[in-house]
């Protein structure tokens, strides 16, 4: 059916800023819609989802769609509501460290512009030239910084947003510390575009720090990267991040056998101060300062091509349940794990190393979720594995912010 | 009043000593630590498990009975106590910690612990919990949890949402649900949302708490200004130069006089304007340039002298004068209206100085001591309860406070939550949209809000209290 033949498209077009989408637009699990809703300011991002609502359109939010493929396929796609034309920093008051930016802003944009003022935003998604400030906190997932402090939940003070009615609200606030009404930011990052349509998102910034070291200490054996893991962890100079490679991808960026990287950022005297203590857990393979630019390409390794895999499987583990968990799931492909929070990322290479890989994650206490797969196994199977014991309350969260069910529905755990 | 058959159920349900009904017993319970909101519990019940609480809640939920939770009752907001009738579940007694995963640095631990007995617990392995509210000797994990509870640390290492990663919760229904865990699960953020929702969602009994290593060292810079206006300015030009500071908390001259005047002289000078206390915490090796940086900056901003504690001794010294900052004002007054709001830093010495001017309008004394770092503001108001007109002008004096906090770009409540307090103030802060969003957020998880009834939001439909102000109960003659 043409646009013009549906009068709930014909509606849209004619009403907010809409167009049929183009050869540039990212598909979802092999699904297109039928719109693009390219709104230029709040209050038209405002008209498009209440329009959605009332005319029980599907909607799925849109920054630069570097990650569409996390998050089960769409049950329904009618629209896409792109925060494109959202961009750009509302205010940066330098000496509070604080920013108000639009979702629709590139990361990396807004770095270049705070480095101005010697300032950052301590994220690091996947391809922060296009990542949007929205899309990244809507996944809500850290980069390689895992410590608290710097993931997404501790830095976004407040926001503005668009409910799937098109009411708008905001919560929280621009100042660091703020405990006025219930803490909305939490519930919004990570929710994956089902609650609400983030507009502008109010940050919370560190300066640039003086110098970082990077760190690669190499082992024949990952019981002594556990080892020399454990030893960094207890240091006087604790470092920013630390990433352990198995031999596979360690072997691509130039080392051999187990690499566990370190990063250390600040001043002078405590980053080299941090590199000397951590030497000392050097094996017999020694350590030896590298280019820090080796963190770039973790960054990105959820979003690089999956070779011959078939899927990227994310796990979750008790810190101490890390080295065992990126054991068992060390072969079959390249894999990055950070033991300060017990993430791994592991390339799999089908249903079968899948369903080895949850059972072996299932006795590690992990979770294995997956983070991209072709839409045939997302059809067939959650993405976010089993269904976690507060489901109920999820559930009516969702029921009570979309009770129409508009905003990207199925996309979410239990295929909310 | 409660009947009967209800009470005898919960006699039924809990041992007798954990009952509470008669009015001698339930006294206490009236207020938590501002007397200036009071209202006496119908019954109070002490609880030893998870499922006692469960049980409990069941009984309230069948009977229409309004209920809530009460830690230690150190709360400044009046979120511990019921607004007109109901049971106060008090957690005092779970107060056990029942695992400690050392490998993981993770505590698993009722909520009736109190908040320094848990770093006690740990410091032989070399860990602490990082929360530290000025109460941190009698309050609780629990009430931390529910008031996302911060403290001077706060501002290098977050206030206790950064360091809750799982909790146990008694539904407002009775069930019984577990969220978050070692693993961060999928899903929504229920753990974050729930930090902080002041004891109106549910009822936490036991949290995962994360457990910090204890610095290499920590050193502590007290720095006497003539001056808070460059003060504030010395604050601004640390956190901007990229040293993160453990803490960076400021007294004012009225406060520095009361701390030296009592038992917990710290030896503040007498004649500063404004006594600026930095704490730098961590590895030993970059310590000497970090303590020369800040030295350089206060002295710049014209600090009359910096000087470095030389010991532990002189360390706990001059941090006791500013945790018992609040208690020393006891001298000043019979009673203190501890007000807590925040404004962006860089607005400090402005908002101080029309802060000053509020007091001076409606004739009330103000003492300040407050977190720099955070642009948290705690003026304290001391008046004599039983002088009615002085009380109106006080509760005046806050409301304008208030006002001008989010007039800065600011907010109503840094750590101290909205509770009873503060709930008509919300709406100088969110729209009836925003308001009613968090309303439905509440009725998830609290549909028949027996759960600690009328906390936070304004009653009524959005901002029906806009221009009402809260009355602060008769004196009993006591102070915090």
């Amino acid at each position: 059916m043409t646009i013009e033949a549906d009068p709930s498209l014909k509606r849209l077009l004619d009403e907010v800023e809409a167009r049929p989408p183009g050869p540039a637009d990212p598909l979802i699990d092999g699904l297109s819609p039928s719109l693009v809703l390219e709104p230029e300011t709040e209050e038209g991002c405002s008209r498009a989802l209440a329009l959605c609502q009332s005319e029980g359109m599907a909607v799925v939010p849109l920054g630069a769609g570097t990650r569409l493929e996390v998050g089960n396929p769409p049950s329904r796609l009618d629209v896409y509501l792109s925060t494109r034309a959202l961009a750009g920093i509302v205010d940066h008051v330098e000496g509070d460290l604080t920013l108000v930016v639009r979702a629709g802003t590139s990361l990396e944009a807004l770095n270049r512009e705070l480095s101005h003022a010697r300032q950052f935003l301590p994220l690091d998604p996947p391809l922060p030239s296009r990542a949007t400030i929205g899309g990244i906190l809507a996944l809500g997932e850290p980069g390689f910084r895992r410590r608290p402090g710097a993931r997404p939940r501790d830095l976004l003070l407040g926001f503005e947003a668009v409910l799937a009615d098109g009411t708008k609200v905001k919560a929280g606030g621009r100042v660091v510390k703020n405990v006025a009404g219930y803490e909305l930011s939490k519930l919004f990052v990570g929710s994956a575009g089902t609650l609400a349509v983030l507009t502008r998102a109010y940050l919370k910034l560190r300066a640039l720090p003086e110098e970082v070291v990077t760190l690669a200490l190499v082992f024949s054996r990952l019981s002594r990267a556990a080892q020399a893991f454990h030893g960094i962890a207890r240091q006087g100079v604790l470092p920013e991040a630390v990433a352990l490679l198995n031999p596979e991808l360690s072997r691509e960026l130039g080392w051999e056998d187990w690499t566990l990287l370190a990063r250390f950022e600040g001043f002078r005297e405590e980053t080299s101060e941090g590199a000397d203590e951590a030497r000392r857990h050097a094996g017999t393979r020694g350590a030896e300062s590298t280019r820090s630019g080796v963190w770039d390409e973790l960054r990105d390794f959820p979003a690089r091509p999956l070779g011959e895999a078939e899927l990227l499987l994310r796990g979750q583990a008790a810190p101490a349940r890390l080295f065992a968990l990126a054991e068992s799931w060390q072969d079959g492909g390249p894999l990055v794990a950070y033991p300060d929070s017990g993430l791994v990322y592991s390339h799999t290479r089908d249903l079968e190393a899948l369903a080895n890989r949850r059972e072996t994650a299932a006795f590690c206490g992990a979770n294995a979720v997956i983070e991209r797969a072709p839409s045939s196994i997302k059809n067939e199977i959650d993405v976010f594995g089993e269904i976690p014991q507060a489901f109920e309350i999820m559930k009516r969260v969702k029921e009570k912010l979309d009770p129409g069910g508009v905003l990207s529905p199925g996309r979410f755990v239990g295929r909310l | 009043m409660l009947e009967k058959p209800f009470r005898d159920e919960l006699l039924r349900l809990l041992d007798p000593s954990a009952c509470l009904f008669e009015p001698h017993q339930v006294l206490v319970y009236e207020c938590d630590g501002s007397t200036a909101f009071k209202s006496v519990p119908d019954a109070v019940v002490l609880p030893r498990s998870t499922e006692e609480v469960a049980a409990v809640v069941r009984l309230c939920d069948r009977a229409d009975v309004p209920f809530l939770a009460r830690g230690a009752g150190t709360g400044l907001s009046g979120g511990a106590t019921p607004r007109e009738h109901g049971l106060v579940i008090a957690l005092t007694r779970m107060n056990r910690l029942l695992e400690l995963d050392l490998e993981n640095r993770v505590a698993l631990c009722q909520t009736g612990l109190v908040n320094l007995e848990i770093s006690r617990a740990v410091a032989s392995h070399g860990l602490y919990f990082a929360p530290d509210p000025s109460s941190q000797s009698s309050c609780t994990l629990g009430g931390n949890v529910a008031e996302n509870s911060g403290g001077p640390h706060c501002f290098k290492y977050g206030a206790t949402t950064a360091h809750v990663l799982g909790l146990t919760v008694v539904m407002p229904s009775g069930d019984v649900v577990r969220m978050g865990g070692p693993r961060d699960g999928v899903g929504y953020d229920l753990v974050g949302l729930f930090v902080g929702s002041e004891g109106t969602f549910g009822i936490a009994t036991e949290a995962l708490i994360r457990l910090m290593p204890l610095p290499e060292t920590a050193k502590t810079l007290l720095a006497p200004f003539r001056s808070m206006v460059t003060a504030c300015e010395a604050v601004s030009q640390i956190v901007a130069s990229g040293i993160v500071p453990a803490a960076l908390e400021m007294l004012d001259r009225p406060t520095i006089e009361v701390v030296e005047a009592g038992v917990i002289a710290a030896g503040y000078p007498r004649d500063a304007e404004a006594v600026l206390l930095v704490e730098l915490d961590g590895a030993a090796c970059g310590m000497d340039r970090l303590l020369s940086e800040v030295r350089r900056i206060c002295l710049e901003r014209g600090a009359i002298c910096v000087s470095v504690a030389q010991d532990e001794a002189e360390r706990a010294r001059l941090w006791l004068g500013r945790k018992a900052a609040f208690g020393a004002m006891g001298r000043m007054s019979t009673d203190l209206y501890v007000q807590d709001g925040v404004v962006p830093r860089s607005r400090l010495p402005e908002t101080l100085e029309r802060v000053a001017a509020i007091a001076a309008k409606y004739r009330i004394r103000v003492a300040n001591v407050f977190h720099a770092g955070d642009g948290n503001i705690h003026p304290c108001i001391p008046y004599d309860g039983r002088d009615e007109d002085e009380k109106a002008r006080v509760l005046e004096a806050s409301r304008e406070i208030m006002e001008l906090c989010v007039a800065m770009g600011g907010s109503i409540s840094g750590e101290h939550g909205i509770g009873t307090e503060k709930s008509s103030y919300m709406s100088l802060l969110f729209s009836e949209d925003d308001l009613a969003l968090m309303l439905s957020v509440r009725e998830v998880w609290n549909p028949k809000g027996l759960l600690n009834p009328a906390k936070v939001l304004p009653t009524g439909s959005g901002c029906g209290e806009k221009r009402s102000l809260p009355s602060i109960a008769a004196s009993a003659g006591a102070w915090i």
